[in-house]
């Protein structure tokens, strides 16, 4: 019954007709942590440590980092996903969102965005403009901080180095006046060092 | 309780020419409390036309004006804002016209808001909220409960808004006559603007957040969305507050933040709460000191109920197609939602008035 249990609780549906289960992989044993982003072409993509991240033009206006996780061995009931972009040198938040997921379940056992074309499944990270920002956010090295909070409000976290970049973006030169410290100059703010 | 409500709308004092009539389903009309129209010495009066709102319909107007030049050139204070809407309304906004994308206000039709030239845009563009994007936030008001239709705002002691003479404001104004909302007589909006008189230094500043991409769908019928804002460096007190979402919305909270701490908030930095969605409470007296640095976080809690309209709208308005009966993102009451934070401020941050999105 012992061994059972687990495999009771994957199964277990979640509230409504949730097309995906409570459950993914075995909760005995260590979670598995996936980040990924959304890239200029709309396609889900792994997010390594140092790797850079395209801003990406929002529907109502400014620029957004889109990044999500692919998970294992994890509640996915109620989970929810929040994205924190924070200056290296003094931790200070650029921006910071936080949304539930529609879960699909890969072939590999991980659970991962249902629509990893759409922005909706991403958590949308407004940075630029970002009014507290102090430092150049498009080709400078920031921290990412994700976290996937599961029913009950303990957390899977990971942060990793990214530069986000307005290279791909489809208007890239409002977008780097945005992410430029204070976009009615011309003037860069630069990169400080920490 | 009609009694008591006819009593109540009966001691209130009519105002002229510009007392109206407002009919509720159970009630017979309440007289209805317009604003006093300003001398230009005093200030300004901008109020549109009056209008019908047609059952099943949902109408959303962008009216221009500019600002007069009363004083040579020089710029014009406001420390008294008095923001009217008929009963029916889902929302005023004031915005500071910026760049101009597919809301072109030379395109407008030619209005006469109660004496002040402008011109309208009915419809059409006036609903793609891109079109605002950097446009800055003056002021807002979501409440028009029969027989209240003023919200009379005076700023804290030594605050007011700024204004300079040209500079190109909009007046968008929503109104809904269908299942969630209802228009029960004639729709109008308006703001009187009172210039300030005691040297008032110290400039308010506004912040509109709204989360994006936000889906409200059948299979995950209590989805939580969150953000988080910062402020420039300094000390900012936050004056006034309000939440704007749709009738999905269950609780709107926005708190007091470190700008570091990227923990779930906590009670104790919650400074408004909103649990009613119609007629959110618009804080106007709050005297909320942010941490040097730091700024807000905000969420909006939502429960999925089953469309009025019937899902076949709601699937129709959702972007993704995903036949879920999802609410998505937008301005239509009816099918859409939003987590919008409207903030206000002081003193202003030198840069500009902020937006988050």
């Amino acid at each position: 019954m012992r061994v059972l249990a687990p495999l009771l609780l994957a199964l277990a549906a979640c509230p409504g007709p949730q097309p995906y289960p409570c459950v993914v992989g075995d909760l005995t044993q260590p979670p598995e942590l996936q980040l990924v982003y959304r890239d200029a072409n709309g396609a889900m993509m792994p997010l390594a440590n140092g790797a850079m991240v395209p801003l990406t033009r929002a529907p109502q206006g400014g620029h957004i980092m889109l990044v999500s996780v692919r998970v294992k061995n994890a509640q996915l009931c109620d989970a929810t996903l929040q994205a924190a972009l924070k200056d290296p040198c003094t931790g200070r938040v650029a921006g910071l969102e936080g949304r539930p997921i529609t879960w699909t379940i890969a072939a590999d056992g991980f659970a991962e965005p249902q629509s990893p074309m759409e922005l909706s499944d991403y958590a949308n990270l407004a940075v630029c403009p970002a009014a507290n920002n102090t430092r150049e956010i498009d080709g400078a090295p920031w921290k990412l901080e994700v976290k996937l909070y599961q029913s009950g409000g303990a957390s899977i976290d990971q942060t990793i180095d990214v530069t986000p970049s307005c290279d791909v973006s489809s208007d890239p030169e409002s977008c780097r006046c945005e992410c430029r410290f204070d976009c009615t100059s011309t003037v860069d703010a630069g990169v400080p060092s920490c | 309780m009609r009694s008591a409500l006819l009593v109540l709308a009966l001691a209130l004092p009519a105002c002229g020419d510009n007392a109206s009539l407002v009919t509720t389903p159970d009630a017979a009309p309440i007289p209805s409390t317009w604003m006093e129209e300003l001398a230009p010495a005093t200030g300004l009066s901008v109020w549109t036309p009056e209008f019908e709102v047609d059952a099943g319909k949902e109408i959303q107007d962008c009216y221009f004006f500019t600002v007069p030049d009363l004083k040579q050139g020089a710029d014009l204070w406001v420390d008294r804002l008095e923001l009217g809407l008929n009963t029916g309304s889902h929302h005023l906004n004031l915005f500071r016209v910026n760049t101009v994308y597919g809301l072109d206000p030379a395109a407008g039709a030619p209005v006469d808001m109660n004496g002040v030239s402008g011109t309208v845009i009915h419809d059409g563009e006036c609903w793609k909220s891109a079109n605002w994007r950097d446009w800055p936030l003056v002021a807002n008001d979501q409440n028009s409960p029969p027989g209240h239709p003023v919200l009379d705002w005076r700023l804290p002691t030594n605050v007011a808004q700024r204004f300079t003479p040209g500079e190109k404001l909009m007046l968008q104004i929503h109104y809904v006559n269908a299942s969630t909302q209802t228009t029960p007589a004639r729709a109008r909006g308006g703001v009187n603007l009172h210039w300030s008189t005691d040297g008032d230094t110290e400039e308010l500043g506004t912040l509109f957040a709204t989360q994006q991409s936000i889906r409200i769908c059948r299979s995950n019928p209590t989805p939580s969305y969150s953000g988080g804002c910062g402020l420039p460096a300094g000390a900012h007190t936050v004056v006034a507050a309000n939440g704007h979402f749709h009738s999905r919305g269950q609780a709107f909270r926005i708190y007091g933040w470190d700008g570091l701490n990227t923990d779930p908030p906590a009670d104790a930095d919650m400074f408004y709460k909103s649990e009613h969605w119609a007629e959110p409470k618009m804080a106007i007296d709050l005297s909320v000191p942010l941490v040097d640095g730091g700024g807000i976080r905000w969420t909006c809690d939502y429960q999925w109920i089953e469309p009025e309209v019937g899902c076949a709208a709601v699937d129709a308005a959702d972007p993704q197609h995903a036949g879920d009966c999802c609410y998505t993102f937008g301005p239509n009451v009816e099918t859409n939602e939003h987590c919008n934070v409207f903030l206000y401020y002081y003193p202003k941050a030198a840069r500009s008035d902020i937006t988050c999105f």
